[in-house]
């Protein structure tokens, strides 16, 4: 079964212009999100946030784009996604595309099903206008629609 | 030939790389090239096989040391930099097995 970003995007999980600290600020925000809807477990934030300490920041795949995600499996109750966009850039300490101001958090509860959304999702983040539109907007519900309506 | 994606957990990242990568074979049709997408602790045991592989750019520092043609992406949904720099990689790679056509065994 593959799912589409739509499936897979929680839209109590989308906000937009959040205030965040740091890195690890961000992972808790928008990981609390998707435990508080039943999608992750509280252990997946701590997965989340041990891929920096381990591998370094390179999830930062984007310029001021970050996709979160850790090993699939148990801590993904559903496979998720979750999207955030800062008031406030913030480091994450890549050293091509810091500053974040978009956070995207994967989760999947297996190493397949994803891969339709994922395709999608790439397509949203490859198109600069799309872009623009997303870190214009300042309402959740708004940034939700918003990206369901970018969906190609 | 094979490239390899490369992330830390093999399933985000580098099937992102991946989904790209195969597009821009088929625009220049190239059929004798596989990708896979691979996590950084398999992939030790893979490289051999490999002849590029493409990662994100802060992935430098586990591929210092590669015997594979080292490909890093930037913006990994900036198809015009991952078309370039891969079909640029292909070739080097083609040197490389010295002058063996795309897709031939190594000996």
């Amino acid at each position: 079964m593959e799912y589409s970003l739509k499936e897979l995007l929680v839209k109590n999980a989308v906000k937009a212009k959040v205030q965040v600290a740091d890195r690890n600020e961000a992972i808790d925000y928008i990981g609390n999100l998707l435990v508080k809807f039943g999608s992750i477990t509280g252990d997946y934030i701590l997965a989340m946030k041990n891929v920096f300490t381990k591998l370094g920041p390179y999830q930062v795949v984007v310029p001021g784009i970050v996709l979160l995600h850790a090993h699939p499996g148990n801590n993904v109750i559903k496979t998720c996604i979750g999207f955030v966009t800062l008031k406030k850039p913030i480091a994450f300490a890549n050293s091509q595309n810091d500053p974040v101001d978009i956070v995207i958090a994967l989760g999947a509860r297996d190493g397949e099903s994803h891969i339709k959304a994922l395709a999608e999702l790439a397509n949203l983040l490859s198109n600069q206008q799309y872009l623009t539109k997303i870190r214009k907007t300042k309402s959740s519900k708004e940034l939700y629609n918003l990206i369901i309506s970018l969906i190609r | 030939m094979r490239i390899t994606t490369l992330c830390g957990m093999g399933f985000g990242t580098s099937m992102m790389l991946m989904l790209f990568i195969e597009d821009i074979l088929k625009e220049n049709k190239m059929k004798n090239v596989e990708v896979v997408p691979t996590d950084l602790g398999s992939f030790k045991g893979q490289e051999a096989a490999t002849d590029i592989v493409v990662a994100p750019f802060d992935m430098e520092q586990h591929l210092k040391n590669s015997t594979c043609v080292v490909v890093l992406i930037r913006n990994l949904v900036d198809k015009q930099e991952i078309r370039e720099k891969v079909l640029d990689a292909i070739e080097k790679a083609e040197q490389r097995k010295g002058g063996d056509e795309i897709g031939e065994e190594k000996s």
